[in-house]
């Protein structure tokens, strides 16, 4: 039971969007999709939907290929970062098309949404500001009930409040409806603690992907003075640099040894730090 | 036929027939006006006078008119839907044009019924005229009123119609919206060139469409036959223009 990308290419003119891409997401967990502007995380989050054709290779779902086929298609909900509702169309009666179409909505849910986030559904979709937009797809992608629900950028215009409303309420739903999640988002620190299995892609190519846990126990940092730090840092893989003033912090890959020089400092990477520290390297290797 | 080709389906078909439902309301009411224009009366020195005169053939017309432009609006929103809840372009694209045959269907037979209702008046009041393609086309002014064979040959044209003219609606969409800025401006002076011109160039080469023009006239079901054939390839070219297609928010094309 998984989403399979097998190969996946994507070439707008001269940009290639996606190169080679595989992946498989799966086993009800929740994954992190990271990467900067332009990685290619929409154009492989659309085409797992079906909403743009690849240009090479293929996506399964369960073993379905996904191209043009309702079954596959009908087990995947994405929440977008754009409104695909028509325009004149109100929350409750997009409320009323899921219904429709998913069996498995739930209304009494999605109305008890509604009401704690404050989001009229008497309201036009296309009259919601940016946040009440993202709330009202929000919504939607926790009371779909599919087997894989992905999120591209979900808490786009969503105050602190909403955000942290939103989370609690995607690990209540994990809770009580196991299902395969997918959030693509540059709030790193934000999601760090949700996710269980992180993809990282860069021009196109997914660099990393791997158990979030496991990422992040594959580096540490290193803080103190700098001369100390640049005396630790010979021979080592070195991710990232920061000065400040006379103390210096690095990125370091690989496990630390069990006793540090005096006046070091070492603790784990969390995610976001791991994700700029190999964004650094990455752009270093470029 | 599956799940999501079914809730396609109704929601496509409900949609199109709420819009369908208030355009009759307009023929009804256009209807109307005829009636009590035609049995307006004024009274004079002489007496009593009827000053009316009215006649109404346009309602195939009419219905081809609005499918058409049912068939420009309907499925960019149609489709971004149905792509936003799991349905696959090509059963979003068939139940669409499905939806579009029952809404042609529902239509050109209500149309029927006004129009035999109607022309029963016209029996009693010979200043009214009401009338429409096929009566025009095939029957001529010889009868008033249709028989019941005559009003299913009616109503199985103006449903072909209303279909092709959805189809030629949805082909002029889904063509401007794959094509890019420069494209759009060759298309947008291209159409008009190719309605006018091409028929002016076939008649200057030498091509008599005479023959054509005198098979249609000449039965309805050839007539019937020309608008699902045309129908039919619109409808192919439509998909090669949809199936790989970028689906998303009108805001971000």
């Amino acid at each position: 039971m998984s989403i399979e990308v097998k190969n996946l290419t994507k070439v707008y003119g001269d940009t290639v969007a996606l190169d080679r891409v595989s992946t498989t997401f799966g086993g009800d967990q929740i994954y992190g999709l990271l990467g900067n502007n332009g990685a290619g995380k929409t154009t492989l989050l659309s085409i797992i939907s079906d909403r743009q054709c690849p240009t090479g290779g293929a996506v399964f779902v369960d073993g379905e290929p996904v191209q043009n086929n309702d079954s596959a298609l009908g087990r995947i909900f994405m929440v977008g970062e754009q409104n695909l509702f028509p325009d004149n169309m109100r929350v409750h009666k997009g409320f009323d098309a899921a219904q429709l179409f998913y069996p498995g909505f739930d209304r009494a849910y999605a109305e008890a949404a509604a009401q704690k986030f404050g989001l009229n559904t008497k309201k036009k979709i296309k009259s919601l500001s940016t946040g009440y937009a993202s709330i009202f797809r929000l919504i939607l992608g926790l009371s779909v009930s599919t087997p894989y629900v992905i999120f591209d950028e979900p808490v786009l215009g969503l105050d602190a409040q909403h955000r942290d409303m939103f989370y609690r309420m995607l690990m209540e739903r994990y809770g009580t409806h196991p299902a395969t999640f997918i959030l693509s988002t540059h709030l790193i620190a934000e999601v760090a603690g949700l996710i269980g299995h992180t993809v990282i892609i860069r021009g196109g190519r997914i660099i990393k992907d791997a158990p979030t846990e496991s990422l992040t126990a594959e580096a540490y940092s290193v803080s103190g003075p700098a001369n100390k730090v640049d005396g630790y840092l010979v021979g080592k893989n070195v991710l990232s640099v920061n000065t400040l003033g006379g103390l210096k912090t690095a990125s370091v890959q690989g496990q630390p040894e069990s006793c540090l020089p005096e006046g070091l400092e070492l603790s784990q990477l969390n995610l976001q730090d791991y994700f700029i520290s190999l964004m650094e390297e990455e752009s270093k290797n470029e | 036929m599956n799940r999501s080709f079914k809730s396609a389906f109704r929601y496509q078909v409900t949609d199109l027939l709420k819009s369908t439902a208030i355009f009759f309301v307009v023929m009804l009411a256009l209807c109307a006006a005829v009636i009590i224009d035609a049995f307006s009366v004024s009274t004079s020195d002489s007496g009593f006078k009827i000053i009316g005169s009215s006649s109404f053939t346009g309602m195939g017309t009419a219905s081809a008119i609005c499918l058409f432009i049912f068939g420009i609006t309907a499925p960019r929103s149609n489709l971004r839907l149905c792509t936003q809840l799991g349905v696959s372009r090509r059963s979003a694209f068939l139940s669409l044009l499905l939806s579009a045959l029952a809404v042609s269907a529902a239509l050109a037979s209500a149309g029927e019924v006004l129009m035999g209702s109607l022309q029963h008046i016209s029996i009693i009041h010979v200043r009214i005229n009401f009338a429409d393609l096929y009566q025009m086309i095939y029957v001529g002014s010889t009868s008033v009123t249709l028989r019941f064979a005559q009003h299913l040959n009616s109503a199985l044209l103006v449903t072909c119609l209303l279909l092709c003219c959805f189809t030629c609606g949805v082909f002029l969409t889904l063509l401007f919206w794959r094509l890019n800025k420069g494209w759009r401006i060759v298309a947008a002076i291209s159409i008009p060139f190719l309605i006018n011109g091409v028929p002016a160039l076939l008649y200057r080469f030498g091509v008599d469409m005479k023959p054509l023009f005198v098979w249609l006239g000449s039965r309805v079901y050839h007539l019937d036959l020309f608008l699902l054939l045309l129908t039919l390839a619109l409808a192919a070219i439509e998909w090669l223009l949809l199936r790989h297609a970028y689906i998303r928010s009108p805001s971000s094309i």
